[in-house]
C-alpha cells in the first residue's frame, strides 16, 4: 500500500487551526448544553403544567430529530426567517446545544428521581424550602450519580462537532476534507484525523470515569 | 504666435499619444440600479462562498500566504475592486454551496460549479472554463484493464460510484443504465477515490482536469478514455464557473461582461494551476 503522509505535514498548521476550533466548539457546546439542560430538566420536574408540557415536547422532538438536520435547519431557516446572515460557527453551537441539552435534561431528571424520597421528606421536616432541598440535598447527590452519563454526553458532543463540517464550520473534519480533496490522500488524512479525535476524547472520558470512581460514595443515599 | 488651428492640432496629437502610451483599463460600468449591487455597496463587502476545487479555486493549507487563489478567486477580486468593496470569503460545503445563494448568506458562490439542467433552474452561472468527464478505476481490475471505451462499463456486474448531488450524478444515471450504481456522500475529494481503492466500486467519474493531479498522486489507476491521459474526453462536456441567485438580470449582465474581459487572464491562470497540480 502506497501511503504518503507528507500532505499532512505540509498542512499541519491548517489542521491545527481546525483542531483548535473543534475544541472551542466542543467546550462551548458542552457548557451551554449543560446550562440549558439543567434549566430544562428542573423546569420539567418542578415547573407549572403548561411549562412541563412544552419542555416534554422540546425534549422528545430533539431526541427524534438527527443533529445533522437540526444544524442544517438552523443554518438555512434562521436567516430566511430573521433576514439576518448567520455565521456557521454560531449555527453549529446553537444547533448542538439545543440538541444535546435535551439529553442532559433527561439525565438530570433521572439523577434527581433516583434519590430516595425519604431525603426530600427529611428536608421538609426540618423546614427547608423546595428550592433549598433541590440545591442542598438532591443536586449534590444526583450530580455524582449522573457523572457516567455526563461523560458519555461530553464525548458525543465532541464527536457531534464533526457534523458541523456540513455547514462549513472550519473545524478539524472540514479542514481534513480540504486537505484530502487537494492531496488525493483520503486514507492518510482521515486515519490521522481519527487518531486525533481519539487522543482528544479518550482522556476526557477516562478522566470523568476516574473522577467518578473517587467520588461515587458521595452519591449513595 | 502659434495659430489657434495649430494649437488645437498639437493638443489633439498630444492626447492621442498619451492615450496610446498608457493602456487604459476599460472597467465595465457598475449597474447601480441593481438591488444586489446596492446591498453590496451599502454593506461594504462582497460575500463569496468558497470551497476548494482545484484548479479553479485553490485553498492554501500551508498556514502562510494568501488563503485563496485560482481563476475563480481572481475574478472575484476583480468584481470587488470594481464595486469598491472588500472581498469576504465565506466557507461553504458541497451541501450548502447552492442553497446559500437563495438564503442570501453569500452574494455569489465562487466554488466552481458545473452547469447542469437542475442547477440552471435555481441559479445563474458566470462561466469561465469548460471541462468534461473521464471514468477511472484500479488498473489491476480486469474490468478496467480490458476496457477500451466508456461503453464497456455499461453492463451488469459493473459497479459505478458517484457523489450524490454532484454534477456527474445525472450523467452516471443516464450513461450507465445497465450497471449497478452506488451513490456516496462527498468526502471532499474530486471523486470518491476511496470507493475505488476499497474495491467497493469498479469505476467512478472524475472531471478530466483533477484527473491529471490524481493520476500523479495516486498510483495504480487507469482512466478511460485513455487518449492524451483522458484530456480529449468529450463525455458530458460542461461549462464551469461561479453562480448567483436567480432574478438578478442587471447584476448578471455586468458580471458576465467583466468575465469576458478577464477571460484570457483566467484561462492563463487555469493552465498555470493545472501545471502545478
Amino acid at each position: 500500500m502506497d501511503l504518503d503522509f507528507s500532505p499532512l505535514i505540509d498542512s499541519w498548521r491548517f489542521l491545527a487551526s481546525g483542531l483548535g476550533l473543534t475544541i472551542l466548539l466542543s467546550v462551548a457546546a458542552v457548557v451551554c448544553s449543560f446550562v440549558l439542560g439543567l434549566a430544562v430538566g428542573l423546569g420539567r420536574m418542578y415547573g407549572p403544567g403548561w411549562l412541563r408540557a412544552l419542555l416534554v415536547f422540546y425534549i422528545d422532538s430533539m431526541r427524534a430529530i438527527p443533529v445533522f438536520v437540526v444544524l442544517v435547519w438552523i443554518y438555512f431557516a434562521v436567516p430566511i426567517i430573521s433576514g439576518r446572515s448567520f455565521d456557521p460557527f454560531w449555527a453549529a453551537l446553537i444547533g448542538i446545544t439545543i440538541h444535546v441539552a435535551a439529553y442532559v435534561a433527561e439525565v438530570i431528571r433521572a439523577g434527581i428521581t433516583s434519590i430516595r424520597r425519604g431525603q426530600i421528606q427529611a428536608g421538609l421536616a426540618i423546614g427547608m424550602s423546595g428550592a433549598q432541598i433541590v440545591r442542598k440535598i438532591l443536586l449534590p447527590q444526583a450530580t455524582v450519580r449522573m457523572l457516567p452519563a455526563f461523560g458519555s454526553i461530553v464525548s458525543v458532543t465532541i464527536k457531534d462537532t464533526a457534523i458541523a463540517a456540513v455547514i462549513a464550520v472550519p473545524e478539524l473534519m472540514r479542514q481534513a476534507e480540504t486537505v484530502a480533496g487537494q492531496s488525493y490522500r483520503p486514507i492518510e488524512v482521515f486515519t490521522t484525523v481519527m487518531v486525533i479525535y481519539f487522543l482528544v476524547i479518550f482522556p476526557v472520558t477516562r478522566l470523568i470515569d476516574r473522577f467518578y470512581g473517587r467520588v461515587a460514595f458521595l452519591g449513595r443515599s | 504666435m502659434p495659430s489657434l488651428e495649430s494649437s488645437v492640432l498639437a493638443l489633439t496629437l498630444a492626447a492621442c499619444i498619451a492615450t496610446l502610451a498608457s493602456p487604459v483599463k476599460a472597467d465595465e460600468a457598475v449597474p447601480i440600479n441593481s438591488p444586489r449591487v446596492q446591498t453590496i455597496q451599502k454593506a461594504g463587502v462582497f460575500r463569496v462562498g468558497v470551497l476548494a476545487n482545484p484548479p479553479w479555486l485553490v485553498e492554501n493549507t500551508s498556514g502562510s500566504g494568501e488563503q485563496w487563489s485560482g481563476p475563480g478567486w481572481t475574478l472575484a477580486k476583480e468584481y470587488a475592486r470594481l464595486l469598491g468593496v472588500k472581498l469576504q470569503p465565506i466557507a461553504v460545503s458541497h451541501e450548502t454551496k447552492v442553497p446559500v445563494l437563495a438564503s442570501n448568506q453569500v452574494d455569489m458562490t465562487i466554488s466552481p460549479l458545473s452547469v447542469t439542467p437542475e442547477r440552471l433552474k435555481v441559479i445563474d452561472f458566470i462561466t469561465y472554463s469548460a471541462t468534461s468527464l473521464c471514468v477511472f478505476g484500479r488498473a489491476d481490475n480486469p474490468k478496467v484493464a480490458n476496457a477500451k471505451s466508456i461503453d464497456d462499463f455499461n453492463k451488469e456486474g459493473v459497479i459505478v460510484a458517484y457523489y450524490t448531488g454532484g454534477g456527474e450524478e445525472h450523467w452516471v444515471k443516464t450513461r450507465f443504465p445497465n450497471a449497478t450504481l452506488r451513490g456516496v456522500s462527498t468526502a471532499g475529494t474530486a471523486a470518491p477515490v476511496e470507493e475505488i481503492m476499497g474495491k467497493r466500486a469498479d469505476i467512478t467519474p472524475i472531471n478530466r482536469i483533477p484527473w491529471v493531479a490524481l493520476n500523479k498522486k495516486v498510483k495504480g489507476l487507469k482512466a478511460v478514455p485513455e487518449s492524451n491521459n483522458c484530456q480529449d474526453s468529450k463525455e458530458m462536456g460542461t461549462d464551469v464557473g461561479s453562480a448567483i441567485d436567480k432574478n438578478q438580470p442587471e447584476f448578471l449582465a455586468w458580471l458576465k461582461a467583466v468575465e469576458m474581459r478577464m477571460q484570457p487572464e483566467l484561462t492563463a491562470e487555469e493552465i498555470r494551476a493545472i501545471d502545478k497540480m
